[in-house]
């Protein structure tokens, strides 16, 4: 890792922000209660969870067998495989393609692999145009920002933001109107998914048995990527495969629900290869980009099951901490629970140390998510992975010497207590106290008040009888 | 011919040598009653309970009166040239009577048409969801493009869920699109507002004959 802790800079900086607290907050507690609401109107959804994590677990452990039987598949529909180790190699082979039918401009769904691969600044190099179609990642694109959510990019904007861009970037009025802002958003694209060439777009799940990508979306854009360009480019990591259709029914059981709580997104989006005989629109030539970038080299050790992983951004709907300093902080590509793992294990990002420890390990996200990732466990794992640094060990004994100190008799216990309660009376105000003294002090430096303490304690109620 | 795989070999060898020896080659077993949603109760009347969840528009109808339901449907959607899907067309051929109905639209006409007449392949109760399937007569614009798409749809067609359609199908047969449509398009991009019609349809009407 290069560089210096930047997490802690971007923490700060994110919890003084009421505005992006207000709106990140909002949208996460949302999204999860509708989410419990849906799950719960399935038949068995303990069952169902554990089944899609059975089947990705079956596919990772014989992931051999289904890429190659995927790879044939694909062959057998005229699709042409590109294989890729690194993101270098998978930006090249884009670029390669893209030149080979001499493609001028691409219109692009979402894919966070792109992102990881940081494509588009590679097919900016290459004098290739790209334009994002998810609303909320073309409006990331006008600002020249970078998604802070798995499912919902622009989380971070609230209205008078995105109407601001639209302003500044597109020239038209200003607006706080979702609607109107849509509409422009409508107009604005549709002649850009007209003169586009290529579409570049990600892949949800692979069907080793029928060479099928499965793309999930709800704006019509993916549909739309595939309608006029005559080359379409599907990117995909190399654990994104399942064994038959039947499985990635299961996983879209749980895709729609976990991500948006919908039933099914609006359009589940199978391609099969591309243009038959007859047909009079769609892609004429379809590529796709297979790509490892690190995980391989997770399938054999103890964080594997991180590759089960479907992307659905429930653990960051749920997080406590996700929800009070939004996606931005995390600083890599992925945020929230799951990104604390994959910043450091595929090395997208900077901060890979730091993150693993930005976690109460309260295990909210296990609870949400659809192939039950262990993320807790996988974090503590990572977190003794890591050299203990000697100003730490230095720091940390000394706290367990004097805890244990103060906890061997019961008496101390009470006195410490005493003395504890007595500092953060005296420090309150209104009933709360807001900046608090030595070990405490961490508590409300992250902007957190702390309530006065009682002017009885619970070991006074008790002796008094009065409990 | 088989196109070539391009690219690094390295890839599939890196994944080879991550294969643990002891491993179960057989897929897990999918216990119906964690995958099936169980429907029961008529499929007919899920679905139309559904698909209206979803926001779209749902009459029913018998075959008699299909031509004045989409009369009408068109005029409150504005009127002008409509695109009506070849294959449904093909299948019915008294809707060709429809003023200003178009087959085989030229790109312009696709992008200016506000209504688009498009069949069905199935549809699924659990979910109020439409599927299509591309084809020749079965274009994938005209489902999309337009913003009030009209879905004519004969009850028969209507299987229980997902699970269901996809496990039936023949892995075999996918064509080269398929997708399953729940819902006119919409997006929550802008301050968790939900807008219907950003890229694809904004309005959704489904016909279901109830004789068909």
């Amino acid at each position: 890792m290069t560089g210096q802790d930047t997490f802690r800079v971007r923490v700060r900086e994110a919890l003084a922000d009421s505005r992006l607290r207000r709106t990140v907050l909002e949208a996460t507690i949302e999204r999860d209660e509708k989410r419990r609401e849906v799950w719960a109107e399935l038949p068995d959804v303990e069952g169902l969870r554990h089944l899609a994590r059975r089947i990705r677990d079956h596919t990772l452990d014989n992931l051999d067998h289904y890429l190659s039987s995927l790879i044939d598949s694909f062959q057998r529909l005229g699709v042409h495989v590109h294989l890729a180790s690194t993101a270098a190699e998978a930006n090249a082979a884009v670029i390669e393609i893209a030149r080979q039918y001499e493609c001028g401009h691409a219109v692009k769904s979402k894919s966070m692999l792109s992102e990881e691969l940081e494509l588009n600044a590679a097919l900016a190099q290459a004098d290739i145009g790209v334009t994002e179609t998810d609303l909320g990642e073309f409006l990331l694109q006008l600002d020249d920002d970078r998604p802070s959510h798995l499912t919902c990019p622009a989380v971070h904007k609230d209205i008078a933001s995105c109407a601001e861009t639209f302003q500044r970037k597109l020239g038209v009025p200003y607006r706080e109107d979702p609607k109107a802002l849509v509409g422009i958003a409508r107009t604005t694209m549709r002649d850009i998914f007209r003169r586009a060439d290529l579409a570049i777009t990600g892949v949800n799940c692979a069907v080793a048995e029928s060479g099928t990508i499965v793309l999930v979306m709800n704006e019509g854009n993916g549909r739309f990527c595939l309608l006029r360009p005559r080359v379409h480019i599907a990117l995909m990591g190399i654990e994104k495969v399942v064994p038959r259709p039947a499985d990635a029914a299961v996983l879209l059981q749980l895709l729609g629900r976990s991500a948006t709580a919908q039933k099914l997104s609006v359009d589940t989006h199978f391609i099969t290869g591309p243009r038959r005989d007859g047909e009079i629109d769609g892609p004429e030539h379809m590529h796709v980009v297979i790509v490892d970038a690190g995980r391989s080299a997770l399938l054999a050790g103890r964080y594997r099951e991180v590759l089960r992983c479907i992307r659905c951004g429930a653990c960051l709907n749920i997080c406590p901490v996700y929800r009070c300093i939004g996606g931005h902080a995390y600083g890599g590509v992925y945020p929230g629970p799951i990104g604390k793992l994959l910043t450091g294990l595929l090395g997208a990002g900077a901060d890979a140390d730091t993150l693993p420890h930005a976690s109460s390990l309260c295990g909210a996200c296990v609870e949400a998510c659809p192939v039950e990732i262990d993320i807790p466990a996988l974090l503590v794992a990572m977190r003794s992975d890591q050299p203990l640094r000697r100003r730490w060990r230095k720091k940390k004994v000394g706290l367990i010497r004097l805890a244990m100190r103060l906890m061997r008799t019961e008496r101390r216990y009470a006195l410490a207590q005493r003395l504890l309660r007595q500092v953060l009376r005296f420090r309150a105000k209104d009933g709360w106290v807001s900046k608090a003294p030595f070990l405490t002090a961490g508590w409300t430096k992250a902007r957190r008040d702390l309530p006065a303490a009682p002017a009885r304690s619970f070991r006074d109620l008790w002796k008094e009888g009065r409990i | 011919m088989k196109p070539p795989i391009h690219g690094n070999r390295r890839l599939l060898e890196d994944v080879a040598a991550a294969m643990r020896p002891q491993r179960d080659t057989a897929p897990p077993a999918h216990e119906e009653r964690i995958v099936r949603s169980g429907i029961s109760e008529p499929l007919a009347g899920r679905f139309v309970t559904e698909a209206e969840e979803a926001g779209m528009h749902v009459s029913r109808i018998s075959q008699g009166g299909l031509l004045d339901r989409l009369s009408s449907l068109i005029q409150s959607a504005g009127g002008g040239p409509v695109l009506l899907e070849p294959s449904l067309a093909e299948e019915r051929p008294e809707l060709r009577r429809l003023p200003g109905c178009l087959t085989e639209p030229t790109e312009e006409e696709l992008f200016s048409a506000r209504v688009g007449i498009v069949g069905a392949e199935a549809a699924l109760a659990e979910t109020g969801s439409i599927v299509r399937t591309s084809g020749p007569g079965r274009p994938r614009g005209m489902a999309l493009v337009p913003m009030t798409v009209i879905v004519v749809l004969g009850a028969s067609r209507i299987s229980t869920d997902v699970y269901d359609y996809l496990a039936g199908r023949d892995a075999g047969g996918m064509p080269s699109e398929l997708v399953i449509i729940t819902g006119p398009s919409k997006t929550a991009d802008i301050g968790m507002r939900l807008v219907t019609g950003i890229h694809g349809p904004g309005v959704m009407h489904v016909v279901l004959l109830e004789d068909a």
